[in-house]
């Protein structure tokens, strides 16, 4: 039978549908065969109206320092990213292994600091870290849990291993478009989700609003949550509604929160009501200007101090940032062999240090095959990919690297896996990695799916939304293996 | 409901009332204009009024020298330097109701972002041009589609007060403005029967209400028209109807305080019904349209400043007695720009 | 039965205590019947966590907190894959008289008295009238173990975690801990090598089992030739794959989850909440 993956290559790079070309990987078979039967005109077809649809409902991002269309669509693929259950068990284990050291090691850094103490992780690295607030040591946050929501960023090398690239511990974005690509999903392919045993999603907004439920003070049963949103100009206020109205709890702005005697209150039309916690998606240095930046004007002014007083509780904690230094990220194999007493099951990238004497020199004498990171900068910002730059941006950027080593980190160039892509007309590889969302409330939880983001640009290894990224649905399977879709089965099987 | 999510759906709910109101006012002044003949030599007499209903005479002389057809219409509709066209209306009601998406239902969402798209694209642009009924006609449905959406999926508790609040008091608001560009007109019945009383025909097409009133009178008597329009309990586009939704609707957000408690805004919405009530339509000729027009334009204004202070300025006055008061409150609704570029936008670096 | 546990054991202190060194028994066993996906152990304030495993192989994790703390939490989570060790059916077909044929010096201490279990001639007694008639070992067990069902009482909260088996015997009632002492007592007396059990028992809702509401005990006996089988005297059932195994012993003192000790005030122990979830999942 003729596909429309019958031309598709897998190059020299690791394949997440295709072993080799024209041989599918078995947790691809029942989709190979349902979508590998459409003609390119109908598939296309498929992807302008699920383009249309998130045009009208909005689901757009803002693109900073674009004068013109402020919102835009995140470009999605409608070709599924599939997860074998035999990959995902994996990868739920690293990451519950992963989030609980990582909470084990702020709690320690803004307390006992036996992990500095005994000599793990040095001192000079945490209180370097930008995010690092020194305000916060000895304060006592609800249930010792730091890193509430986390969106934990993994990729695949040319051997298909896993490897995690970095953890976003402070505001992660991008579960409403896991999802909204499941409904786009559905909406494109009625009758094929059904048929599959592909694990739901949907439980997000629950499971979102137990964990912050949980955090509320003692002796509050039916908290009152918000979400604090910088306001509809910043890139992720569809996130921040969306997540809102999935969970039923009001979204505010600053401006809409009040700080009286050390309670945090939001102005209602029928008088101030009292906030037990709050779901922040502003970054800490503008929450609160009376603490922080003076400047803001997006924050709370008091709700930091309301915080220590335990009246209301926050989410993620402040001072969590420390955990996302990519300096400190180098540390988390430690964290974990010294706070768990085990190996970690999902590995590290190997990171080399500016901070370290050696590492940086070799850093410095190799910018050309590596990827050079400012250790606080995310979304894809202050990097320098060696070997696609020009011997003049390496320069450059290793001037930078000079002038202040412990504000950078370098990785070797990963050979990122790749996926099909619809392109035009037929099918493409294109780089992806993968953003699963951890929620630690009662207990660290992991959502069976999450963000995979795709690289558009042919051979570009850079899939922030930010930067021409994409997304594609996510599947997370009951099984190992997607043989057949129920109810197409072929004429031969006998039936029962 | 947050303070500042009541402002953003009463703004939302008037917008898009003005949207179609302009809508709808352009739509009837171009039927009119065909219908017109010989009359219609001298069209500037219809559009004229147009101007003086949404308020914008004067910024229109100041970009356009002469009053004609394409002209007023083109500076009503996607005009974007005009903060009262159709498409910053749109545009404002969408930014309201992106501010509180979380609280109306994805369907009322999706109507109104989508009426954005639809102006905001090379078709809109193109209607406007070669099609302009069929253009006015869309705006038209889609406002119908999200009034009908609204009554049938928002709950009936604030949000859904709020949003009567808006588009009685847009409604109101509007219909006052047409009737006082009547109120230099004769008011003495047609002399025969063949003559076409046009401007007040179109002021009945414009408020919707040239079937309604057919069916209570043939003749097309002009003191009876803004009667009709001012007085009748029973049309829901009349003033009287829109006032006394103002009141019911302020009365289920504030309960039925007693005279010593009664919240201003109800009180306001209150009287004006009464006064309403016990007026007709001879005491209103006796005292000359335009001025009754001018006194009830205050009286709305006064209750719309009202519904402000006691529902987003509220909270701040209440429970612990603020140690310094806050005053830089910024009004919660989103409102269009006097220029495109004057937008300031904050966000997170 | 593939099954996910999150055990979480917590210490408020009035006031608070340094010093404190503890040891935890807590992973599960990874043996024929039963496979460990997933564990790990969380320990709140955080601190360095390392483990030995001691001389019945039970895996041992030990820190020490020496600054104050007020709190102690220990949160220790599972995936495990269990079957049944019956699903070739029961060990019968074993003569009482193979016991004393028993020349393996590793089963010396399992038949002889520990710290909570004194071999005493009343519990040789009991023993031998439970048992009477009776010549097949693992029968003989499975009768003790009715006997205690029948003639013991569950009572919660009457007994404490330093019991010994001979006011079990006097006061008639206990709970799993005290059972199982029991039963290992009276089988030891009668020449049955017989062992501790510490672990988790899943009742799938059914509220007539007891011990699923915390840590679960019950006892295992040697069958010459064929090995070790778990009994439950608590519920008078076979120990099969709802039974999740964690470590064994002499007695409760080989194999207690948690056992520690701290500098503080006199009762300076103000509550221990234990709260214990297990869930099936999709195999």
């Amino acid at each position: 039978m003729a596909s429309i993956f019958d031309d598709y290559r897998t190059d020299q790079f690791f394949d997440e549908v295709f072993s080799a070309p024209g041989v599918r990987r078995p947790h691809y078979g029942a989709v190979l065969d349902s979508i590998g039967g459409l003609n390119p005109v109908d598939f296309g077809l498929r992807q302008r109206t699920a383009d249309n649809a998130f045009l009208r409902q909005g689901v757009t991002f803002t693109v900073y320092g674009d004068e013109q269309g402020t919102e835009r669509i995140f470009p999605f693929d409608l070709m599924p990213r599939i997860i074998p259950r035999r990959e995902w068990d994996r990868i739920e284990a690293g990451l519950v292994q992963r989030i609980t050291a990582l909470n084990l090691f702020l709690h320690d850094v803004y307390h006992g600091r036996k992990i500095i103490s005994d000599g793990i992780v040095p001192a000079s690295l945490v209180e370097s870290a930008s995010h690092y607030r020194p305000e916060f040591r000895g304060v006592k946050v609800p249930h010792n849990i730091y890193i509430h929501i986390c969106g934990t960023d993994l990729v695949r090398d040319g051997k298909g291993d896993y490897y995690v690239l970095e953890d976003n511990g402070r505001c992660p974005s991008g579960a409403s478009y896991m999802l909204e690509n499941r409904n786009a999903m559905k909406r494109a392919f009625p009758g094929l989700l059904q048929s599959l045993p592909v694990r739901p999603v949907d439980s997000y907004g629950t499971l979102l609003r137990e964990t912050l439920a949980h955090l509320a003070p003692p002796g509050v049963l039916d908290p009152v949550i918000v979400v604090l949103t910088p306001g509809v100009y910043n890139s992720a206020y569809f996130e921040h509604c969306y997540l809102a109205k999935q969970m039923g709890v009001p979204i505010v702005e600053g401006r809409d929160l009040i700080v009286r005697q050390d309670r945090v209150f939001m102005r209602t039309t029928q008088g101030l009501q009292q906030v037990h916690v709050i779901y922040r998606r502003i970054d800490d240095d503008f929450i609160d200007p009376l603490v922080f930046r003076k400047d803001s004007l997006l924050g709370v002014p008091g709700v930091v101090q309301s915080y220590q007083a335990g009246h209301v509780a926050l989410a993620n904690s402040i001072g969590t940032g420390v955990a996302d230094d990519k300096a400190v990220y180098g540390c988390v194999p430690k964290m974990i062999k010294y706070y768990l007493d085990q190996d970690p099951i999902l590995p590290n990238v190997p990171t080399y240090l500016g901070a370290d004497d050696s590492e940086c020199s070799y850093i410095l004498d190799n910018l050309d095959k590596l990827v050079v990171k400012a250790v606080n900068e995310s979304g894809g910002y202050g990097m320098l990919m060696g070997p696609h730059s020009t011997k003049k941006e390496c320069a450059e950027f290793g001037e930078r690297v000079k002038a202040n080593p412990r504000n950078y980190i370098a990785q070797p160039v990963l050979a990122l896996s790749r996926h099909p892509v619809f392109v035009q007309d037929h099918f493409e590889g294109r780089h992806i990695d993968f953003r699963p969302y951890v929620l630690y409330g009662d207990r660290v939880r992991v959502v069976p799916g999450g963000l995979t983001r795709v690289a558009l640009k042919a051979g570009s290894l850079v899939v922030n939304s930010s930067q021409g990224g994409g997304s594609k649905d996510t599947w997370v399977l009951w099984e190992d293996r997607l043989d057949q879709v129920p109810g197409t089965a072929p004429a031969s099987t006998p039936v029962a | 409901m947050l303070s500042r999510v009541a402002d953003s759906i009463y703004w939302m709910a008037r917008y898009v009332e003005r949207t179609e109101n302009l809508a709808r006012l352009l739509l009837s002044t171009q039927d009119l204009l065909l219908d017109a003949g010989a009359e219609a030599a001298d069209a500037n007499q219809f559009w004229q009024p147009l101007l003086m209903a949404t308020g914008d005479d004067e910024r229109y002389a100041a970009l356009y020298p002469a009053v004609s057809g394409a002209t007023v219409a083109e500076f009503l509709t996607l005009r974007a330097d005009n903060p009262n066209s159709m498409i910053n209306s749109v545009r404002a009601a969408r930014e309201n109701a992106r501010t509180v998406r979380d609280q109306i239902s994805d369907e009322m969402w999706e109507c109104v972002n989508g009426l954005r798209l639809f102006l905001d694209s090379s078709e809109a642009r193109s209607l406007r041009q070669y099609q302009p009924a069929a253009l006015f006609e869309r705006v038209l449905i889609s406002s119908y589609q999200f009034q009908g959406i609204a009554e049938s999926t928002t709950p009936r508790g604030e949000i859904w007060h709020f949003l009567r609040l808006g588009t009685a008091l847009e409604r109101a608001d509007k219909v006052s403005r047409l009737l006082d560009t009547c109120s230099g007109l004769p008011t003495e019945m047609a002399p025969h029967p063949g003559s076409r009383p046009l401007r007040w025909a179109a002021l009945l097409r414009s408020c919707s209400a040239w079937h309604a009133f057919h069916a209570l009178s043939a003749k097309l008597d002009p003191v009876k028209v803004i009667g009709y329009l001012l007085l009748n309990e029973t049309f829901p586009r009349s003033i009287t109807f829109c006032v006394n939704e103002v009141h019911s609707t302020l009365l289920a957000l504030c309960g039925n305080g007693t005279m010593s408690e009664m919240e201003e805004p109800v009180r306001l919405a209150g009287r004006l019904a009464a006064d309403l009530r016990y007026t007709t339509v001879e005491e209103v000729m006796e005292a000359g349209l335009h001025s009754f027009i001018d006194d009830l334009q205050t009286r709305f204004n006064d209750i719309g400043t009202s519904i402000f202070e006691t529902f987003v300025l509220y909270a701040d006055a209440v429970p612990v007695a603020p140690a310094n008061r806050t005053t830089n409150w910024q009004q919660g609704a989103w409102h269009a720009p006097a220029a495109e570029d004057a937008q300031v936008q904050q966000q997170q670096q | 039965m593939r099954l996910q546990v999150f055990h979480r054991t917590r210490y408020i202190y009035r006031v608070p205590v340094s010093d404190s060194y503890n040891e935890v028994r807590l992973r599960p066993v990874t043996n024929d019947t039963s496979r460990l996906e997933f564990f790990l152990l969380n320990v709140q304030p955080p601190v360095k966590l390392r483990h030995f495993r001691d001389s019945y192989l039970n895996y041992v994790h030990f820190f020490e907190i020496s600054e104050p703390h007020r709190e102690l939490s220990i949160e220790a989570q599972c995936t495990i894959n269990t079957t049944s060790p019956y699903r070739e059916g029961l060990p019968a077909g074993v003569e009482m008289g193979a016991l004393a044929l028993l020349e393996d010096d590793m089963l010396r201490e399992f038949l002889d008295s520990s710290r909570y279990v004194g071999i005493s001639p009343e519990l040789w007694k009991l023993g031998l009238d439970i048992t009477a008639g009776c010549t097949d070992v693992f029968t003989a067990a499975q009768q003790i173990r009715t006997y205690i069902r029948q003639n013991w009482t569950y009572a919660p909260n009457t007994t404490t975690a330093s019991t010994h088996v001979s006011e079990v015997v006097e006061s008639r009632s206990g709970v799993c801990q005290d059972f199982t002492h029991l039963m290992i007592g009276i089988c030891r007396a009668i020449g049955i090598p017989a062992r501790y059990v510490s672990g988790y028992l899943f009742n799938g809702g059914d509220a007539s089992l007891r011990g699923a509401q915390a840590s679960h005990a019950w006892c295992e006996i040697y069958v010459p030739g064929k090995g070790w089988f778990g009994l439950d005297p608590t519920n008078d059932t076979l120990a099969d794959e709802r039974h999740i195994k964690i470590a064994t012993g002499r007695d409760y003192n080989d194999a207690a989850p948690v056992s520690g000790r701290f500098v503080g005030a006199q009762g300076a122990t103000a509550a221990l909440q234990v709260d214990l979830r297990i869930e099936e999942l999709p195999p």
